[in-house]
């Protein structure tokens, strides 16, 4: 039986990572797929970590850190347009801080694409040449660009449509921000160190209007930072069994974080505000989620004038395509029937997706197709009180608002000081608990700043998620309801029994790993903290 | 039947367009006059289009069209 359940829950974790191996939450929903533009991927907040002591202060402590990643799995090769943000998108990063389930602040973005049309004289006649750079590129606004890509930044507060808008400005004044070209290759923009202090030209420091201490933002291409054992689990899993229970392989095709998704790049949105400018009255806790939206209405011309971007018509008001807080949410919880309708939906009307989450489809389809039982690893609890509290209300004493809205968003507890990189457990909080060796022994833990708690580049998502489907969570919460999982915050008359005689895996269920480890990915220390991208050459 | 004054602005408004984008005798023609789709008048402009064209239709030319847009508003809802 040991034997069985093994081989189950082994199978079991390879097909979720698998649904997981869209990754995060790239190509994740069919309309998306055709829109790369606007796919949000990523979406991490963190208390900044740049330069804090062990104790967690001192540094950009004081800060968050939110990170909105946009354009899967871009080739570094992709010439000649590379990959530019769509001009005709709004590109949002909202903020609920009273637990209500409704932005309380948003940050959206609007890029522009100019276009020099840097000619050539050939046999007298001046013209336009092919690529969008002409030379060699190293400056802000290099003249050797040939098209410059620029934002400007609006901070709504209260409705992200109704509110009231302010401009982000630089310190210095100016609202138009400039974005660095993506990473072409060494011999437009040299080599790596070369690149990383280009890019580095980019990160503005910003006056936020209604915030007293001003923030930073950095908008450019970023080395994915998302780990996930991609092609081998889309292959049906061709991977050695033994060496995804043994967490001595946890990075066994990991190739030291230079898998195979390691070498494409994404587009990152960086921001870093201070914390007191997020919070709202004593309330510690805020919940986050980007968005993308196009206009309603495209038109494609069929007589495009000359020029960037003429191609399109847009108009009309904006319509969300793209939703993100949560990782994995829109792949392994959400029915393919309505992943479009989650993409396009806002937290505050999330109970239409309450059964996704409280009685998830996955465990008993899994116990079907791999050991022909659909109870064979499916946790019993049902509704799945632990998963709706770690998705849509966060865990109490964690990241749980004083007031919450079952909603599905990114929660961070502004409270919980940062760690620094090294003493970050990349099995976020439930991997602390299990290091200090259960609740009882909490008081000597010291990362509770990990997923859910917000998101950092190192916690390993997938494996924090592949432990909770699977009950890992209910192991830890054990017979006395220690982490507050038999019931959801806010959420009356439902409850469950999330103790570990409701896993079948018992404590097994903490030991699955995908075989690539999210830890060992190469990140920077310092804002934007996403490593530089790969280059093109 | 009577209309409010915003309606009779999309009806006319789509209807203009269309007269311009069909030339009056199918898609492709030549527009020659600038339009002006409102905001609140785009899901009704589309489905005018929509209901004008076919498989072997060229594109509707629309060089003079301007989809105009709204930052505040909600998403019309799609028949």
């Amino acid at each position: 039986m040991n034997i069985k359940l093994t081989q189950a829950a082994t199978a079991c974790f390879l097909v979720i990572a698998a649904c997981g191996a869209t990754a995060s939450s790239h190509r994740e929903a069919p309309f998306i797929t055709g829109a790369p533009k606007v796919d949000g991927t990523d979406f991490y907040m963190f208390r900044s970590y740049e330069g804090v002591s062990s104790n967690g202060t001192g540094g950009r402590s004081d800060y968050v850190t939110m990170i909105a990643n946009y354009q899967p799995l871009q080739a570094a090769y992709g010439g000649p347009n590379y990959f530019q943000m769509d001009p005709n998108a709004l590109y949002e990063i909202h903020v609920d801080n009273n637990g209500d389930a409704r932005e309380d602040l948003t940050f959206q973005f609007r890029f522009k694409n100019t276009l020099k049309s840097i000619p050539l004289s050939i046999g007298g006649s001046s013209v336009a040449i092919p690529l969008i750079q002409a030379g060699t590129v190293s400056a802000l606004n290099d003249p050797n660009l040939n098209v410059n890509e620029t934002y400007e930044i609006k901070v709504v507060r209260g409705d992200r449509r109704k509110g009231t808008v302010s401009s982000v400005t630089k310190d210095t004044g100016p609202s138009v921000f400039e974005k660095p070209v993506d990473y072409i290759g060494t011999k437009t923009l040299g080599d790596k160190a070369a690149y990383a202090v280009y890019a580095n030209k980019h990160i503005h420091n910003i006056t936020i209007p209604g915030c007293a201490v001003p923030g930073r933002v950095f908008v450019g291409q970023r080395q994915e930072g998302f780990a996930v054992n991609l092609g081998t689990i889309f292959d049906l899993v061709n991977a050695p069994t033994a060496f995804l229970l043994n967490p001595a392989n946890k990075d066994a095709v990991g190739m030291g974080g230079q898998h195979t998704i390691q070498k494409a790049n994404v587009t990152s949105i960086a921001m870093e505000v201070h914390k007191s400018c997020l919070t709202a009255g004593a309330e510690p806790v805020i919940g986050a989620w980007s968005t993308a939206s196009l206009r309603q209405g495209r038109l494609i011309n069929g007589s495009p004038a000359s020029g960037n971007d003429k191609a399109e018509k847009a108009g009309g008001a904006w319509v969300q395509v793209s939703r993100l807080g949560n990782p994995l949410v829109n792949e392994v919880v959400i029915g393919l029937p309505d992943k479009d309708k989650f993409n396009a939906s806002q937290p505050k009307d999330d109970g239409q997706f309450l059964s996704y989450v409280t009685n998830p489809t996955l465990p008993a389809l899994l116990g079907v197709v791999l050991a022909g039982d659909a109870a064979a690893v499916a946790p019993i609890n049902l509704p799945r009180t632990d998963l709706a509290t770690v998705f849509l209300t966060g865990i109490t004493g964690v990241n749980k608002p004083a007031t919450p809205t079952a909603s599905e968003m990114l929660r961070l507890n502004t409270a919980i000081a940062p760690v620094q990189f090294a003493d970050q457990n990349r099995l976020g909080v439930a991997g602390e608990v299990l290091r200090v060796g259960g609740l009882a022994n909490l008081a000597n833990a010291k990362d509770l700043a990990g997923f859910p708690n917000g998101r950092r580049p190192k916690d390993d998502v997938v494996d924090i998620a592949l432990v909770a489907m699977l009950g890992g969570l209910c192991v830890i919460n054990g017979d006395n309801d220690g982490l507050k999982l038999n019931s959801i915050p806010g959420v009356a008359g439902v409850t469950s029994m999330c103790k570990p005689s409701s896993v079948p895996l018992g404590a097994q269920s903490a030991d699955i790993h995908d075989a690539v480890d999210q830890a060992t990915v190469p990140f920077l220390n310092v804002f934007p903290y996403l490593n530089t991208p790969n280059g093109g050459s | 039947m009577y209309f409010k004054k915003s309606q009779l602005l999309v009806l006319g408004t789509v209807c203009a367009a269309l007269l311009t984008a069909c030339g009056g005798g199918g898609g492709g023609a030549v527009g020659s006059t600038a339009q002006v789709v409102p905001a609140s008048g785009i899901v009704a402009y589309f489905n005018s289009l929509f209901a004008n064209t076919s498989d072997d239709a060229t594109p509707v030319d629309i060089s003079l069209v301007t989809l105009s847009e709204d930052d505040t508003a909600e998403p019309a809802d799609i028949p």
